[in-house]
């Protein structure tokens, strides 16, 4: 998957960026339980719409309904230089190898590292 | 009646700003775009209305105030606040003890938290108790030797609760204690007659029920002598005078007026005298008091207020973050709401510990179809997590 447009973006000055995306296909339920293995994920089955919500701290939070191509990502501010690229491996690493998912995996390490060593804190 | 860019959208955010305005609102401040503003003092445009001074008569009317020229303009009510708050401390030039509530929104908290982290006020806040009001007994208990000032939330933006400004303005008056009642979620929904309230001074704004545009706001006070102004500037009038005038209007007013503002406040507050208070609560009342009915009736919702006077309902669903639900609402069935904190910290630490809830809040162009709309919407996302299907599905946090 990949994102073909940023339809929203906004400072909320709490230390929270959003941006609204629009991916080149929807959201499935393969894709929320992939992002099982990097962070919390929410998960609403009774709609008409499932809703799905993954959180993962540093990083940031995406919201949104299967079968729909928008996602709501709420960056923390002070990382959204590192890990909107993380967001793009992680759309990116789904539809593809094992090798890709070890790529994210490492790279979440990293920015891990990055991170806790208070590079962009 | 009014003008709609996207008729799907079920919107239900009206006690942050109302939507949509009248079409009366929208089309009077288009037709006021096609020639130049009266500006007073400043344009020889003399056959032009002069709405600054159309819009004080009008609100001077709509309140029952005697006197149009201590009709104040501001942008909004936060604004209104901070200019009186600040400017009754300024004026009184002496350390006082203020009193508020719990029920206040930040436009009144933060303004009276600073004055006091300054050494200018001490502060005590009133609790409201398990139905959302604030008794005067409590306020009595409150008072100390050196109150002489009280802030006042009429209709809570989180409970939709209204107090009984009446009886607290008398007490205060009687006790020689300035008052400040804020009206910025009753105007335009309740009747408001200052002529038979003792308060000394009343604060609104435009963008909510009285279906002005946002940026517009203002008050009413009685006696301008008690609040210091400490904006000076322009007024078009006594310009050979070197300091701002303290004559009324003028005296806290500087530069050019927000006329498109004023305009759409005008047309809001005619609308309202047309409809009449009494047909919009009744409107309102009814679809409130259906979505009231409906949603107490299931298990899996926490409802905060059973009896609000205002169309104001807060919520949560069990278990659920209240942004997930609002996101769910918008996203899936077109709802807007509001979902958070509501600037009332004191409110939600009160009555969901602080994490806040979804707010639903109506104006007098919802329809009981859309409120059906919403029970069900609702309903939906309650029952599904009640059967276990909001679930975390793993963390690796």
């Amino acid at each position: 998957m990949k994102i073909v447009e940023e339809i929203h973006s906004e400072d909320c000055f709490d230390g929270n960026f959003i941006k609204e995306y629009i991916l080149d296909e929807v959201v499935t339920k393969a894709w929320v339980d992939f992002l099982k293995d990097f962070g919390r994920v929410t998960f609403l089955d009774g709609l008409a719409q499932p809703f799905y919500s993954f959180d993962k701290k540093y990083f940031f939070t995406i919201k949104g309904l299967l079968d729909d191509t928008k996602i709501k990502v709420i960056y923390r501010r002070n990382t959204m230089d590192m890990t909107a690229e993380f967001l793009q491996v992680l759309l990116d690493a789904f539809s593809k190898t094992d090798a890709d998912r070890s790529t994210a995996k490492k790279l979440e390490r990293d920015l891990l590292d990055k991170i806790e060593k208070g590079e962009n804190l | 009646m009014v003008y709609l860019m996207d008729d799907t959208l079920l919107y239900f955010n009206n006690a942050a700003t109302s939507w949509p305005k009248p079409r009366q609102v929208v089309e009077q401040v288009m037709a006021s775009l096609q020639s130049p503003y009266h500006e007073h003092g400043r344009a020889t445009t003399l056959s032009l209305k002069d709405y600054p001074k159309i819009t004080r008569e009008a609100l001077c009317d709509f309140y029952h105030a005697e006197n149009p020229n201590h009709i104040q303009f501001t942008a909004n009510a936060t604004d209104s606040l901070n200019l009186l708050i600040h400017g009754y401390v300024k004026q009184v030039n002496k350390k006082i003890h203020a009193i508020t509530t719990e029920l206040e929104h930040n436009s009144v908290l933060r303004p009276l938290r600073t004055l006091e982290r300054e050494g200018a006020i001490t502060l005590s806040v009133v609790p409201f108790n398990q139905r959302g009001y604030v008794s005067l007994e409590d306020i009595k208990e409150a008072i100390q030797p050196d109150t002489s000032l009280a802030v006042i939330n009429h209709g809570s933006n989180v409970l939709g609760t209204l107090q009984d400004i009446k009886t607290m303005g008398e007490y205060f008056a009687a006790n020689n204690i300035f008052s400040i009642i804020d009206t910025a979620q009753t105007s335009g929904h309740v009747a408001i007659d200052v002529s038979k309230l003792s308060s000394d001074a009343i604060v609104f704004t435009g963008h909510k029920a009285l279906f002005g545009f946002p940026g517009i706001g203002g008050f009413y006070l009685r006696d301008p002598e008690q609040v210091s102004s400490f904006k000076q500037g322009g007024t078009g009038v006594f310009s050979e005078y070197p300091y701002h005038p303290k004559e009324m209007p003028l005296k806290y007013e500087c530069g050019t007026l927000n006329y498109p503002g004023i305009i759409s406040l005008y047309a809001g507050v005619n609308f309202l005298n047309d409809i009449g208070l009494a047909a919009i609560h009744e409107t309102t009342e009814a679809m409130s008091s259906f979505l009231l009915e409906k949603l107490s009736g299931e298990d899996n919702l926490l409802m905060y207020s059973l009896q609000p006077g205002l169309p104001v309902i807060p919520f949560n669903i069990n278990g659920m973050n209240s942004d997930d639900v609002a996101f769910i609402l918008m996203k899936q069935n077109n709802i807007m709401t509001r979902a958070g904190l509501h600037c009332a910290p004191l409110v939600h630490k009160k009555i969901d510990d602080g994490r806040g809830c979804v707010r639903l809040s109506l104006s007098y162009f919802n329809t009981m179809e859309e409120c059906e709309q919403v029970v069900e919407a609702i309903q939906t996302i309650a029952r599904s997590v009640q059967r276990d299907e909001y679930v975390t599905l793993r963390s690796v946090q």
